[in-house]
């Protein structure tokens, strides 16, 4: 196990550590479109092979012993191509990492053994080892098995990663290189990069086996510099489930990422106080995902952790409120078939109209409290356990325009970009940072520009000071650590939405 | 399990076809084995228990690319012997499409004795001291009235590493790590909970009892905590938080930040910021300090762990560098950074704490995460304590923004020294001219 430390994840940030990772795969595939006489490699890469009637048959014999029992393998991998000032790169990315867990549940408690191998022997031993040392105990919790099925899932891409030679993604990304503006001195650096990674998941229990083999882009362009001695910096990104047709950055994008760049030397702190504020759909998820997201994942209920457990069918929003977690929408970072498991993906209604109606579960809590499952059970890689988590989680779109909500902004701040944020679900309180916050005076922005702004201030009271929700939903990808660790792929987003909110 | 030494098939298999390729240039090798045991606690019954094992073999290989220097790494399974001779013409395929400015491996090395290792925590005790941790959790959670345990996640085990190069540098290490999450939740009229995240090396590095009486007392403490006021006066940031807000301190002080050019450090120059009103800062990476959480024998590349100074009263002295950057800027390479040691003050906390006015002493903020260029921060308060003439109270909420380097500028170190896992030093470092955000 390599963790992710604070540390590590503080210095690399969240978009880096979103990077991912790999075993034996997307490189081989890529490999094997890169000429013909690489057939070794094109055949290597069987997935999943024998494996999942292999964990089915270590499925049913833990049955044997025990009333319910599931095997989840899970993998991680990926390639990038990257080009900065001083040279280039084509490697394996991130975490690599390949294991299978096994679970039972003795009655009243979880055993899992991980290992990190799909070794049929290795997974023999870990087998027999639980049937040895674990006990059936007393029967305090039932859990109903998944109704049957057996399916598999791909991501669907316009270019497949596997068709294009890293020869030519090298290329592109120099191409893309090329695109940044060299000619203002200032700019010191920039670093493009394209990861592509890919996440494999079978899930085995009775009656079910799920196979999933998902294809994520990660395009990131970053440049650096500045300006009299004061330091700049601007990024743009394009991340998601999909193929190369993420490899690139729209014309928009690009200069959307230069004026950002131009604006980041002027910036100053903000002057700490309540503002009247519009929220971009990045930092609405950013709100979406800090007060209703963590503070709703049930496992914290069975810990006495949320306050939001008290507020069940209870108003805790604005009327015009809705927010959603779905990770069946194609194509986004936190969208997935299944969950680790084994529940088949929809979206889950979390506030409706204002009111508090459906937390997100994974199997430990539906289990003790007694509720319906939802497909959030979710783990960082095969050596960390499952909690439940948020995957695709944002504000449903109102009914006014974004220019109708800015142009509501009298005297106040518009937050702008992603960068981070935390939970409280037990005090409620909340802490985002927004990259920029633009100030507003007489219905007009000034040209004064802040950053960071970091919003607090208590849950309810920002959702309940929601007045306008715009129509343009977007989802912002990201990385969503449980307290700081076990990291997992999400997005958050929502439309313009204008409420207020203490910033400093 | 395949034991990682020498004789391991994948490692065998990959030396044989390394000698093999004549592409390869250079190339290191890193196998890490681990075992592990994890326990969680929901209240005080188990809800999980869990037992890690796995295995992987991390080849790096640099092949001549005109001028440069291209490299790729291949990540691999203790049953990937099969695959060895195709995953190294992958890498090699990968590593000729890029290239740097060439650089050299380390050679061999005088290792430092470096304690890291806690035989408590082997492969063999770990499951067993993991349920002796969890037992002492359970009987000190149960012992502080006002407070009750919401739930407890308990990580602990070994990790052997062996790293080889063709440069002919072997190097073996062997480490332990045991982990705490504690969640207290305090009963008022006012309910709150204080979260515990607590890493050392060494099992009896971790002080149940007084990990649990802290987050107890802190829990009791946010019952009846309020918003401090706003404006600007003496914050101390406790022990805990340091790491975090250093974190712009360290990426400027890197060889890799100086070489790209995205540093705004100069060897030789005061660190940027305002003239300074307070104590002179001093700050080292020392990769040598017993059961540090990122003390190391070696370092990624096989540099001998050392303790470097970064920062000499003020001036920026010299970066840390990975082998690669050191090589670059014609230093000697210092590895990679890693705990982080500030020398001590000459005023005790509880002098810092009780100066004239009103003083915010942060005992943990909600996420700290300073702008890693400019070295701006603004933070929720999520423990904290107002001193003011004589009167301590809970604070919880608001903000306390500014700048890292201003703010060095106008600091005071306690006297006490703490170690905290990753951080040797003071117990908390007071800074003037931070701002306040609240009431």
């Amino acid at each position: 196990m390599i963790p992710i430390t604070r540390r590590r994840f503080l210095i690399q940030s969240g978009a880096s550590v979103a990077g991912t990772l790999l075993v034996s795969s997307v490189a081989e595939q890529l490999l094997a479109a890169t000429s013909a006489p690489r057939t070794a490699a094109a055949t290597a890469d069987a997935f999943p092979g024998h494996l999942v009637d292999e964990l089915a048959t270590l499925v049913a014999e833990l049955e044997r012993k025990f009333p319910h029992a599931s095997a989840l393998f899970a993998s991680q991998s990926g390639v990038s191509a990257s080009r900065d000032r001083n040279g280039k790169r084509v490697s394996e990315s991130g975490f690599p990492s390949m294991g299978v867990t096994l679970r039972v549940f003795d009655g009243s408690e979880f055993h899992e053994s991980a290992i990190g191998s799909g070794d049929p022997e290795a997974l023999r031993a870990a087998t027999r080892d639980l049937i040895k040392t674990v006990s059936v105990g007393k029967q305090t919790y039932e859990i109903k098995p998944l109704e049957p099925q057996a399916q598999a899932w791909r991501t669907t891409m316009t270019i497949d990663p596997a068709t294009v030679s890293l020869a030519d993604r090298m290329a592109r990304v120099e191409q893309e290189f090329d695109r940044i503006n060299w000619n203002d001195p200032r700019v010191k650096g920039a670093r493009v990069g394209t990861d592509v990674g890919q996440t494999r998941r079978i899930f085995v229990s009775r009656g079910r086996r799920l196979v999933s083999d998902l294809t994520s882009v990660n395009h990131t362009v970053f440049m650096f510099g500045f300006d009299k001695g004061h330091p700049g910096f601007a990024f743009a990104r394009n991340v998601g489930q999909g193929g190369l047709e993420r490899g690139a950055l729209t014309d928009a994008q690009l200069e959307r990422m230069r004026k950002e760049f131009v604006e980041s030397f002027g910036t100053e702190p903000v002057p700490a106080g309540d503002y009247e504020v519009v929220f971009a759909p990045s930092v609405s998820g950013l709100l979406a995902h800090e007060s209703f997201g963590h503070g709703v994942e049930m496992d914290q209920f069975v810990k006495d952790r949320a306050k939001a457990q008290e507020f069940l069918g209870k108003p805790v929003a604005a009327k015009i409120v809705t927010l959603l977690d779905d990770p069946s929408i194609a194509g986004h970072r936190g969208s997935y078939p299944f969950d680790d498991e084994g529940v088949t993906s929809a979206p889950t209604t979390i506030i409706k109209d204002g009111v508090f109606v459906q937390p997100l579960t994974d199997l430990m809590s539906a289990t003790f409290l007694g509720t319906p499952r939802t497909p959030n059970g979710r783990t960082q890689a095969w050596d960390r356990k499952v909690y439940a988590r948020m995957s695709n989680t944002f504000f449903a779109n109102g009914t006014s325009s974004p220019a109708e909500v800015l142009d509501s902004l009298k005297d106040g701040l518009y937050l702008e970009g992603f960068r981070n944020g935390i939970e409280d679900p037990q005090g409620w309180g909340i802490q985002f940072t927004a990259s920029t916050a633009r100030e507003y005076k007489n219905g007009k922005p000034t040209g004064k520009i802040f950053a960071p702004a970091t919003v607090t201030g208590y849950v309810p009271e920002i959702l309940s000071n929601i007045t306008m929700l715009a129509n343009d939903l977007e989802l912002e990808p990201g990385t969503c650590g449980k307290g700081w660790k076990e990291f997992v792929p999400v997005t958050s987003g929502g439309p313009h939405l204008r409420t207020r909110a203490r910033v400093s | 399990m395949t034991t990682t030494s020498p004789t391991s098939p994948t490692v065998e298999a990959l030396r044989k076809e390394l000698a093999r390729n004549k592409r390869v240039h250079a190339w290191q090798l890193r196998s890490t084995r681990h075992v592990g045991s994890q326990t969680y606690l929901v209240k005080t019954q188990l809800e999980s228990e869990r037992q890690t094992s796995g295995e992987t073999h991390e080849l790096t290989v640099f092949v001549k690319n005109g001028e440069l220097l291209g490299r790729a790494t291949a990540t691999l399974d203790d049953q990937s012997a099969a695959a060895a001779e195709r995953r190294i013409d992958e890498s090699v395929y990968m590593a000729g499409l890029g290239g740097d400015a060439p650089w050299t491996l380390p050679t061999a090395d005088q290792w430092p004795e470096v304690q890291i290792f806690d035989p408590a925590l082997s492969a063999a005790q770990a499951r067993a001291t993991s349920r002796a941790v969890a037992d002492a959790w359970r009987a000190e959670a149960a012992a502080h009235p006002g407070v009750r345990p919401s739930s407890m996640e308990l990580f602990c085990g070994e990790e052997w590493t062996t790293l080889e190069n063709s440069a002919g540098l072997v190097a073996h290490g062997s480490a332990t790590r045991i982990s705490l999450l504690t969640l207290l939740l305090g009963e008022g009229s006012k309910p709150s909970e204080r979260y515990s995240w607590v890493e050392r090396r060494r099992a009896s590095d971790l002080d149940v009892k007084d990990i649990v009486g802290r987050a107890a007392e802190e829990a009791r403490d946010l019952t009846r905590a309020v918003v401090p006021p706003s404006g600007q006066y003496g914050v101390i940031i406790d022990a805990d938080e340091i790491v975090g807000l250093m974190a712009p301190i360290e990426t400027n002080a890197s060889g890799e930040g100086l070489y790209q050019k995205s540093s705004r450090f100069e060897v030789g120059k005061p660190l940027p910021g305002e003239a300074a009103k307070g104590e002179s800062f001093n700050m080292y990476s020392n990769a040598i300090a017993p059961y540090g959480l990122t003390s190391y024998v070696f370092d990624g590349n096989g540099v001998a762990g050392r303790r470097v100074q970064i920062v000499k009263d003020g001036v920026f002295t010299q970066p840390w560098a990975t082998k690669q950057f050191a090589d670059y800027l014609h230093m000697t390479p210092t590895g990679g950074f890693a705990n982080l040691e500030i020398p001590t003050g000459n005023t005790p906390l509880e002098t810092l704490k009780n100066g004239d006015g009103k003083v915010l002493y942060v005992r943990s903020f909600s996420w700290l995460t300073p702008d890693q260029q400019r070295g701006n921060f603004s933070s929720e308060v999520r423990v904290g304590y107002l001193y003011e003439k004589g009167v301590r109270t809970p604070i919880k909420g608001g903000s306390v923004s500014g700048s890292v380097f201003s703010a060095l500028g106008a600091a005071h170190y306690a006297k006490e020294q703490v170690f905290r896992g990753d951080y040797l030093g003071p117990e908390g470092i007071r800074f003037d001219g931070l701002t306040v955000s609240g009431a």
